[in-house]
């Protein structure tokens, strides 16, 4: 845990996220399609890393609509973790 | 078992998309309302920030520095602007560390986030789609005319987020 107390964002984060907008089953459909636009192989899918999320926001950033927005949220986060966490190792 | 976002929050997230507020801002006006309104109150850091589900972004900023400026966003939980969407009202902080909205944000102990003021940014339907704020690391008092005064630029910000529409459309 880093001195901001943000947990590193997870595969699972990011399906709440899109649950909470989407709905359960089209929250699924939604993350899975991300997936595959990211070629991100479906049985990896439930572990990705930091890295592999952001080409994941960045998949569902050019879905349009309310998928765009989640995207940015989660943009956001992600990046958020990366620089504090690269902040602190330095420091 | 996930929350579901309320209709009306649905449909202020539709409108923050059909504004194209997601990406960074390339208006000049929008830049001009900005910096005024962080020389306006005399504070070194002015934001047009977006309220979504996860985050805040920074639309437009001034005076930011360091890995904030970089992310040009925050998660929610630790904005101050989440409470300008959430009242619909504008909201004032004089001394962040007493305050028991914000006092447990991690900008407050980390960055040195000190004062705070924000108004609504609304969109033409009345949509709550964010915060007009100014930020500063000293404690200090707010007026209601300085409250007015930005609400003065956030009016602005409106017609000028309103355009937007048109373009995207």
């Amino acid at each position: 845990m880093n001195k901001y107390g943000l947990n590193p964002p997870t595969s699972q984060s990011f399906q709440d996220s899109l649950n909470r907008v989407f709905g359960g089953g089209e929250g699924e459909k939604v993350w899975a399609k991300a997936c595959l636009r990211a070629k991100i192989p479906s049985h990896k899918a439930d572990n990705l890393d930091c890295d592999q999320l952001l080409e994941v926001a960045c998949a569902l950033e050019a879905m349009g609509g309310l998928a765009t927005v989640v995207a940015c949220s989660l943009k956001v986060r992600i990046n958020t973790f990366k620089a504090i966490t690269v902040a602190e190792e330095v420091l | 078992m996930i929350e579901l976002l309320s209709p009306a929050e649905l449909k202020r997230l539709l409108e923050i998309g059909q504004l194209s507020l997601t990406v960074q801002n390339d208006d000049p006006e929008i830049t001009k309302i900005v910096e005024d309104a962080a020389m306006g109150m005399g504070l070194p850091i002015a934001l047009v920030s977006i309220v979504t589900d996860g985050a805040q972004f920074f639309f437009e900023q001034k005076g930011l520095g360091g890995w904030i400026e970089e992310t040009r966003g925050t998660p929610v939980e630790w904005s101050f602007c989440q409470h300008v969407v959430s009242s619909e009202a504008p909201f004032a902080v004089e001394n962040a560390e007493t305050n028991e909205l914000v006092n447990s944000s991690p900008l407050i102990s980390n960055d040195g986030i000190r004062c705070y003021l924000g108004v609504p940014i609304r969109s033409k339907s009345g949509a709550v789609l964010g915060s007009l704020c100014v930020i500063g690391t000293e404690t200090r008092e707010f007026k209601d005319d300085e409250v007015k005064q930005l609400e003065t630029f956030s009016s602005r910000l409106t017609e000028l987020i309103e355009k937007r529409r048109a373009q995207v459309a």
